[in-house]
């Protein structure tokens, strides 16, 4: 049985009373792009057979210009939509295709990097060391899954990221400690190449199995790097969160498939309209990007404060679209094939917190940071003093976990560098990491203090750039490895808030 | 959970979504964090909330965010904290 309440006030509490003017910015947030999924004929229409292949048609004509595999997918996406019941049993074999299609979704250059220091490339047959790895990899992932299952009292179990971060940690220094030498360094770099890759993926499968109703290891399986992509970031989480998301009726699915469209559709509109503005940035203004401004800096010749100022804005806003494509395209296909995932960047700009722009802007690296960070903490530590708690809590999420993410990401620079030279290359990325933390750890504390607004210019635009304002800047330290220290990062917003003025 | 502390909890939602500008009817059983109407920020909240007024130990619980994602579950999650 149901039940219903009404909440009561309006919308409209926000423009009440004013003029037309002032209603424009709300009336423009409002708007919404093509609402394809509202409209009762062409839900009906796209749930018979025709119908069916017209949007697919129309979703593989956009895939396959926002992605190499446009047309894989697409088949992949329609076996999973129209298997009905049968769905989370045909993902993995969806999955498995697509990944046949590319096996080499994460790149496969520090087993090479590590052959060619040590010359033992010869020795090594390169393409079957991949797919041994591979198969390894995923074969070790199942075996936990089951474990899992099998044994939930095990610390593994219970503290699935815990332990996953634990024996990565040890891995990562056994390769970095020069004990092990030759064929058998080249095969541990080898196996870890996959292992970060999938790394993320097998915590959410180890975290599920501690709901009642668990997936087949099989179906947990078809999650890791699911056919409609991801980056090492879980687009889509794992199997228990896709079987809440799933369309259960035909109409479901219609709508669910249309707002895929509808996705695939804005995301490739924003490609092409970004094309010429990247053209007139870069090949008419030569605007340099952040990296070239800041070596210029290093080597004495700074470009002028305008054009540090335009490549931070502009890097900004790139790295934006590029999350925005990028994640639209994976949560289109995954909807194209019934999964009703969430946007992974929504509507970052109209947030007027930092805390809010963190959740809008990334949803699915913020989902796994605060699962596997934030709440592990919150509910452990400094329970009866609120505002330490949660200070705590997001700072082990944005800070700590945002490190440690990126830190075993990007782990080829320990078998290139070494442990030492690397940490030290992620200095500028630590403090990046610590003033996000502590930054977003306030800002929620100060959300919880939320005062009323106050019209569209003090309580909207005003706030959201104050909230750009600090991301373009912090962006300068984000770099994960970086050549430069972090005083030649510090000197760099000096000169971006007018240092040769004041200096 | 009771009549009224079922009413407390669904008042208690309702604010969170008041003030996120969803001003749409909540049924019972309809997903609040899955179906993106709260967020991560609110589930805080909403931890807190049920540590404060139900004395709910989320440290002794296996804590995922499906378990307060509706008013039903909540309230079973409740029930089960309870014993």
């Amino acid at each position: 049985m149901t039940e219903t309440v009404e909440i009561g006030q309006d919308a409209g509490h926000l423009t009440r009373g004013k003029s037309w003017w002032n209603h424009l910015p709300y009336r423009l947030a409002a708007c919404r792009f093509m609402p394809l999924e509202t409209y009762p004929t062409l839900v009906a229409v796209v749930q018979r057979p025709l119908g069916k292949a017209g949007l697919l048609v129309v979703a593989a004509s956009l895939l396959v210009q926002l992605s190499s595999l446009g047309l894989p997918i697409t088949i992949a996406a329609a076996a999973c939509a129209f298997a009905g019941r049968y769905r989370s049993r045909v993902l993995p074999i969806a999955t498995l295709g697509v990944l046949l299609a590319q096996p080499g979704w994460f790149a496969w250059t520090t087993p090479a990097i590590v052959a060619r220091r040590d010359g033992g490339l010869g020795a090594v047959d390169t393409f079957s060391l991949r797919w041994n790895m591979l198969v390894v990899v995923l074969s070790l992932s199942a075996a936990a899954i089951h474990c899992a299952r099998r044994y939930p009292g095990a610390l593994f179990a219970r503290r699935p990221v815990l332990s996953l971060v634990g024996v990565s940690l040890v891995l990562l220094l056994l390769g970095a400690s020069g004990m092990v030498r030759g064929s058998p360094e080249i095969f541990l770099w080898a196996f870890l190449t996959p292992w970060f890759a999938y790394l993320w993926f097998l915590a959410y499968a180890l975290a599920d199995q501690r709901v009642k109703a668990a997936d087949p290891t099989a179906v947990q399986m078809g999650t890791f790097h699911p056919f409609w992509g991801s980056s090492t970031i879980p687009y889509g989480k794992g199997a228990a969160y896709l079987r809440k998301v799933e369309a259960t009726t035909p109409q479901d699915l219609a709508v669910v498939q249309l707002k895929g469209v509808k996705l695939l559709a804005w995301v490739a509109l924003l490609s092409v309209l970004w094309e010429p503005i990247r053209g007139l940035a870069v090949e008419m203004c030569r605007i340099p990007t952040l990296d070239a401004a800041l070596e210029r800096q290093v080597a004495g010749q700074p470009y002028p404060w305008y054009v540090c100022w335009a490549s931070t804005v502009f890097g900004f806003f790139s790295y934006m679209l590029w999350l925005v494509v990028s994640g639209g395209t994976f949560v289109a296909a995954a909807r194209l094939g019934g999964y009703r995932l969430l946007r992974n960047t929504y509507r970052p700009l109209s947030s007027t917190t930092l805390a809010e722009f963190f959740n809008r802007y990334y949803y699915y690296y913020k989902e796994l940071l605060v699962e596997f960070f934030f709440f592990p903490t919150f509910l452990r530590c400094f329970k009866r003093q609120r505002q330490l708690r949660v200070l705590t809590a997001t700072f082990m999420a944005a800070g700590v976990g945002n490190f440690l993410w990126h830190f075993l990401r990007d782990f080829r620079y320990v078998a290139d560098l070494g442990l030492r030279r690397t940490l030290v290359g992620f200095l500028p990325f630590a403090f990046y990491c610590a003033v996000l933390g502590l930054a977003l750890g306030l800002s929620q504390l100060r959300s919880h203090r939320r005062k009323a607004r106050t019209g569209w210019l003090r309580g909207q635009l005003i706030p959201s750039l104050f909230v750009l304002l600090f991301y373009c800047l912090l962006q300068v330290f984000m770099n994960t490895y970086s050549p430069y220290s972090l005083g030649q990062h510090f000197a760099f917003v000096l000169r971006l808030l007018g240092s040769d003025a004041w200096m | 959970m009771d009549v009224s502390e079922r009413d407390t909890l669904r008042g208690f939602i309702a604010g969170l979504l008041r003030d996120r500008d969803d001003t749409a009817d909540i049924y019972a059983s309809e997903s609040l964090f899955v179906s993106g109407r709260l967020d991560s920020l609110a589930a805080v909240e909403v931890v807190a909330f049920l540590e404060e007024s139900f004395a709910v130990d989320f440290a002794a619980t296996d804590f995922a965010i499906e378990r307060i994602d509706s008013i039903d579950a909540i309230a079973t999650l409740v029930d089960e904290a309870r014993g």
